[in-house]
């Protein structure tokens, strides 16, 4: 590094090494390019029908969660019906019969 | 590359997907790539790395906007795949410590040695493969394929000043690879 002369001689050599010669090899690339065409233009051409598939479990899917929606909404309902009348019943019952009531029945046994 | 540039008018038809003019374009660029990226890798790796690089050229061409940047691309292209390979050997930001620049000044070796030995192009070239590969990447670029430092600089997508240092250390390793050390008075 501190003699130029050094320096030159080797940069001399390195820019004169003749270069490497590799094999052209086009047909090679053309059956490659040709590969990453016919794979782009088979996904162009199914691309209508993956569009189609896309859609379609969209809307299978919105249905679907519809009808879960659905599903838990009556079974809330149900379960709130069969409450309300067995309350109604409850109620009724007790006021033909007081003591229809397991706990006023109860009470009353224990009352003295 | 090409000594000229008169490759510089198919980018633009290869773009429009004209695949003679790619072609003109790959046997135009293809032997300076490959000299250069066969100094980087094992000659049957550049083949590969080659031929990878134009395919993905092919696919991204629209991406390049001056059809004149098209060599520099293509190089930065293959570059890219090099490094690819060597991560995948993990040795690629292997630094030795004792690259220091200043540490070649009392390991001047003798210059008739070295004259002799650069003469050697076998050994000159075995010499610039063992080189740490981001000291292979400067030599390689500025002084095999001629390309000017920032242009370099470019393609490594690092400072000038990088480069510079690279290309001072690389030629360091060169000369202590090349010749036996001369005995340093105190």
């Amino acid at each position: 590094m501190s003699d130029p002369s050094h320096e030159d001689t080797l940069e001399r050599a390195l820019r004169a090494l003749p270069p490497l010669a590799g094999e052209d090899d086009w047909p090679d690339l053309k059956r490659r390019l040709g590969a990453r065409r016919t794979f782009r233009s088979r996904l162009r051409r199914s691309r209508s029908t993956l569009r189609w598939v896309a859609a379609c479990l969209t809307v299978l899917l919105a249905v679907g969660a519809w009808q879960t929606l659905q599903g838990r909404r009556s079974v809330v309902a149900s379960s709130g019906l069969e409450l309300r009348t067995w309350t109604r019943a409850h109620q009724e019952a007790v006021q033909h019969d007081p003591l229809a009531d397991p706990w006023a029945e109860a009470l009353a046994e224990a009352s003295p | 590359m090409a000594a000229t540039s008169d490759w510089i008018p198919w980018v633009s038809r290869a773009r429009e997907g004209d695949e003679d003019a790619f072609e003109r374009l790959y046997r135009a660029t293809r032997p300076r790539l490959y000299s250069a990226i066969a100094h980087l890798v094992d000659p049957d790796e550049a083949v590969e790395i080659v031929q990878r690089a134009f395919v993905k050229a092919w696919e991204r061409l629209s991406d390049l906007e001056e059809d004149a940047a098209f060599a520099g691309w293509l190089r930065r292209i293959a570059i890219n795949l090099v490094r690819d390979l060597w991560r995948g050997r993990r040795f690629h930001d292997e630094l030795p410590e004792d690259d220091e620049p200043g540490a070649l000044v009392e390991d001047a070796p003798d210059p008739s040695a070295l004259a002799e030995a650069a003469q050697d192009a076998h050994r000159l070239r075995t010499a610039v493969r063992e080189l740490p590969p981001t000291f292979r990447e400067a030599v390689v670029l500025h002084y095999l394929d001629g390309l000017p430092v920032e242009e370099v600089a470019r393609i490594l997508d690092v400072p000038k000043g990088t480069v510079l240092s690279r290309l001072s250390r690389g030629r360091g390793r060169l000369k202590r690879s090349l010749t036996p050390l001369r005995e340093v008075n105190p």
